[in-house]
């Protein structure tokens, strides 16, 4: 795999852990997790 | 969020994809929440440019779609994903036997798995599972008795593709029943 699509799917990865594990969290708050998995990888 | 993941659907790797369908029980809830647009992600991923997108890519998404997806929405929209993403792969070829195989695969255990509702309600695919498995035993009967071993598959037989395409069109038209002895009544 393209080290690049390693890094995409690690992305992807953290997205659905954040969404399974944060059911309740209201979405401005996602969004602003969610950037900081993005800029991490 | 949503439209993070809908834009990792259009990614051509196959392990973004995997990762991206490896959770149904999480993934499918939040792209519920706009049915149609990962109906429309899912089209043009694998119709824009059929004959560069790998079998596992389509795979990985006529799979989800198809087993996870459409069980859960109504049958209009079955219909559409049907139409937009099922329909274009399920014709055999000889380049293309494999990939109509392998979704009437994917078509067979969504039906199996969901009886009561997405691929297994969609009229269009009414009775054409039964069609291609009698057709399939039909063949390797023959071969068998031919003992003829040099075709394993009846999806790799000119005649067998064209039986069964004329067969699953004209069952989708609506043109004639199937009887279980083999032959195909107009």
């Amino acid at each position: 795999m393209d080290v690049n699509g390693e890094t995409r799917a690690a992305a992807v990865q953290s997205m659905l852990r954040i969404v399974r594990e944060s059911p309740g969290l209201d979405s401005e708050t996602l969004v602003g997790t969610l950037s900081c998995v993005l800029r991490r990888h | 969020m949503r439209s993070a993941f809908l834009a990792r659907v259009h990614d051509s790797s196959v392990a973004v994809l995997k990762a991206l369908y490896s959770e149904p029980s999480v993934l499918v809830p939040v792209l519920l929440s706009d049915t149609p647009a990962f109906i429309k992600a899912v089209s043009e991923v694998v119709t824009a440019k059929p004959s560069q997108t790998s079998r596992a890519i389509l795979r990985a998404h006529i799979s989800f779609l198809a087993l996870h997806f459409l069980p859960l929405v109504s049958q209009n929209f079955v219909e559409d994903a049907f139409s937009q993403v099922i329909f274009p792969f399920l014709l055999f070829s000889k380049p293309k036997f494999r990939t109509a195989q392998a979704v009437w695969e994917i078509v067979e255990a969504a039906q199996k798995s969901a009886p009561e509702s997405g691929l297994a309600r969609c009229e269009s695919l009414e009775g054409c599972v039964e069609i291609i498995r009698e057709e399939e035993r039909r063949f390797l009967s023959e071969a068998k008795a031919r003992k003829d071993k040099s075709v394993s598959s009846a999806f790799e037989n000119a005649d067998s593709m064209r039986k069964i395409n004329l067969a699953v069109a004209s069952r989708m038209a609506g043109e004639f029943s199937f009887d279980f002895e083999g032959e195909i009544v107009y």
